[in-house]
Parts: structure tokens; C-alpha cells; sequence
């Protein structure tokens, strides 16, 4: 079978979007310590369209802070330096592919669900892991699939096609697409969030979220957000293409050695930050 | 897997193909147990048949309540592609453990 030569491809793809420059100086200014706040809120002033949406979550139940932040300094202050990053990569991201891609073969909506259940589910683990940071983490998750927006928005026809088989097949959305194209969107993910120069650590959780032991140095952030996705479809939080719990990676597992009942307290603390987390999807659909 | 008539369709049996509108939109994803409303909604939106797993397996115990019951018809179904795999079928044993100490808490309230 002839395959895609992905790099090539992707190389071809002239108007795949840049990430908006608000979002490339905030993840500059966000990873210096010696940011302040307020270079931080001016930064985002420069974007009106997007200072209305981030007040208008930073006051949902999301962050527990109903109607309390007016400004954009004081969101920058009340829900610190990494949730803001947070909010504005993922608007950015959303607004890129919002025109483009998204129809009967591949929901949207059902992507975003799935998305935004394993960004909660990545942080409650990380919580439980006792990380210093638990809200680096919801990024991680609720960015892993973002080769499926490139594939569904750049290589529709192909895409298309990956889907039908998934579901005709039943069988996971990645297996259809290693067995038409020959990579998947893991590997996509990988190649455009490097293009968007996103974190490095983030770039590699993309990458390698279905084969954690190939991250390397990475390896305990990619388990993580395998662990999520994996938890997530197994309580029905599917992707919105296939309906399948794929096999956990075994090394992956043995890392955080949970046991039953630390597993059912997370499907416990899943559905409630889950049913929390509305505010979120309307923010990124 | 078959195609079932949907007056012959029981609750419990599970979809294998989803089920779209006239638009292309998914009415029902694979996966989902049917249950008396749904069978009822789909006829009144005109649908004649439908594909379900193994239409003979059918029924539960009868001390479980049907909404329990639907949710580990389905769990059972997502998992089909992973069984015998040992972390698997613990992970597996978790989520029917939550569903139905779920079910049965939500039960007393």
C-alpha cells in the first residue's frame, strides 16, 4: 500500500495556521520566572476577542470564582501564570481549527469532551501523584489529540476515509490510521505542535501518549496522559470516532501502581470535576 | 451481529453501528444499550432496523437495577477488543466495582 509520506505532506500544507502571536509571547513570558503579572495581562490586552473569553471563564464554576474577576490582571493574579497559559493556548488552538473540519465523519463536539476529560483527568492523577503543579498538567491533556483536528482539517479526504474504517471495523480511530496512512495522528500532533513551538514537554506528551516508554525523559507526563485517556474511555468518555478502550501500556502502569480502590476513587472524582468542566467545553467550541 | 427489526428490539441489546439521522447526524453511537425510550424514540423518528451484537444475549439478573445493567452492557462492549489482557480485565473489574456501588448508592437516595 502506498502510503502518505507524512513529513512531506505536512510540509505541503502551506496555510496550516501559525499559533496567534499573543499565544507564542505568552508562553515566552510564562516560562521566564521573572515575569510579572502585569506583562502577562498586557500581553493579552493586545487581543480584545480574547480577553472577553478568558474573563468570561475565569468567572465560570470552572475555577470556583463566580462573577468575582473584572479585569484581566486580576484573572492574571487569581488563577496564576499557568492557568492563564493554559487558557490562551487552548482558545488559540481552538480558534485555528474553528472554520475548518468537523462534520457528520468527525464530531467536534465529542473530540472536546473527550479532550477536556482527560485534561481532568491527567490533573487529578498528577494531584494524586502528589505533583508540585497539577494544573501544568490539565494542558497536557486536553491537548494529546491534537493531530486529529490537523488530520480532520488538512488531510480531510484521507481523514474521511480513517473514519469510516474505524467504524466500520470497530476499532480504535489510531489503528484505522496506521493501517490506511501508515503513521497517526500522534505523530501529526507531534509534528505541529513542534511547528508551534509549543513547551517541549508538551510536545513530546503529544507525541507519545500511546507509547509513553518512548518518550524518554518525558516518559512519567506521557504515562500520565495515557493513564487519563485510557481511564476516561473506560467510563465512556470516548473520543466521538470509536467507542474502544485501548490496552494500557504495562511499564506505563506498573510506574503509579495504582490499585482498585485508588482506581474507583479517581472514576469518582472523574465524573464530578468532569460535570464541573462545561464551562471549559463552551470555551473551546 | 445482526440486523434486528426495530419491533423486535429488546432493551439491553447493545448497538454495534451507529445510528444517524436523515441529516448524517448521530442519533445513537455504537456502543449504547437500548433501552425502552430509546426503542420507542427511534420508532418515532422512522427508524425500521438496527444492528445489534449478539441479539440472544439478552437480560440481566434480576437484582440489578436496568440502569446498571445498561451501564455494564456497555462497559462490556468497549472493552471487547482488550479481554484476557491481565491489566485489562483488572482495570475492567474497577469500572463494573464503580458502576455498581454507584448503582446501588444511588439506589438508597
Amino acid at each position: 500500500m502506498a502510503y502518505i509520506n507524512l513529513e512531506n505532506r505536512l510540509a505541503k500544507i502551506t496555510d496550516l495556521p501559525t499559533l496567534s502571536t499573543v499565544a507564542s509571547n505568552i508562553i515566552q513570558i510564562t516560562q521566564s520566572p521573572k515575569s510579572s503579572a502585569l506583562e502577562v495581562g498586557r500581553a493579552i490586552s493586545q487581543d480584545p476577542a480574547l480577553v472577553s473569553r478568558i474573563l468570561r471563564i475565569a468567572n465560570s464554576t470552572f475555577y470556583g470564582f463566580p462573577g468575582k474577576i473584572s479585569t484581566i490582571p486580576h484573572a492574571v493574579v487569581i488563577l496564576g501564570f499557568v492557568n492563564i497559559r493554559n487558557l490562551v493556548l487552548a482558545a488559540s488552538i481552538s480558534r485555528i481549527f474553528s472554520s475548518k473540519g468537523g462534520d457528520a465523519y468527525f464530531d467536534r463536539e465529542g473530540f472536546w469532551r473527550h479532550s477536556l476529560a482527560c485534561g481532568v483527568t491527567s490533573k487529578l492523577i498528577a494531584k494524586r501523584l502528589g505533583m508540585k503543579n497539577p494544573e501544568e498538567v490539565f494542558i497536557w491533556g486536553l491537548l494529546h489529540d491534537v493531530g486529529k483536528l490537523a488530520l480532520d482539517a488538512y488531510f480531510k479526504e484521507d481523514f474521511t476515509r480513517v473514519v469510516c474504517l474505524a467504524k466500520e471495523k470497530r476499532i480504535l480511530l489510531r489503528d484505522a490510521e496506521q493501517e490506511l496512512l501508515g503513521f497517526d495522528h500522534a505523530e501529526v500532533g507531534g509534528i505541529v505542535a513542534d511547528k508551534w513551538a509549543l513547551p517541549p514537554a508538551l510536545i513530546k506528551v503529544i507525541r507519545f501518549h500511546h507509547n509513553p516508554t518512548e518518550a524518554n525523559e518525558s516518559m512519567r507526563m506521557a504515562a500520565i496522559v495515557h493513564l487519563a485517556d485510557v481511564l476516561c474511555r473506560a467510563i465512556g468518555v470516548g473520543d466521538g470516532v470509536d467507542n474502544k478502550v485501548p490496552c494500557i501500556d504495562e511499564e506505563s502502569w506498573r510506574l503509579f501502581r495504582f490499585n482498585k480502590q485508588t482506581i474507583k476513587r479517581l472514576f469518582s472524582e472523574m465524573e464530578r470535576e468532569i460535570g464541573n468542566a462545561k464551562a471549559f467545553l463552551a470555551f473551546v467550541k | 451481529m445482526e440486523m434486528v427489526d426495530i419491533d423486535s428490539a429488546k432493551e439491553g441489546m447493545i448497538i454495534i453501528k451507529e445510528i444517524l439521522n436523515e441529516q448524517g447526524n448521530v442519533l445513537l453511537k455504537e456502543g449504547t444499550a437500548l433501552t425502552k425510550d430509546l426503542i420507542s424514540k427511534l420508532k418515532s423518528l422512522g427508524i425500521s432496523e438496527v444492528c445489534v451484537e449478539n441479539p440472544e444475549k439478552n437480560g440481566s439478573p434480576d437484582n440489578m437495577s436496568s440502569a446498571v445493567s445498561t451501564e455494564l452492557k456497555e462497559l462490556e462492549y468497549r472493552f471487547s477488543n482488550v479481554r484476557g489482557d491481565a491489566i485489562m480485565e483488572e482495570l475492567m473489574a474497577a469500572v463494573k466495582e464503580y458502576i455498581t456501588e454507584k448503582g446501588s448508592s444511588d439506589g438508597i437516595h
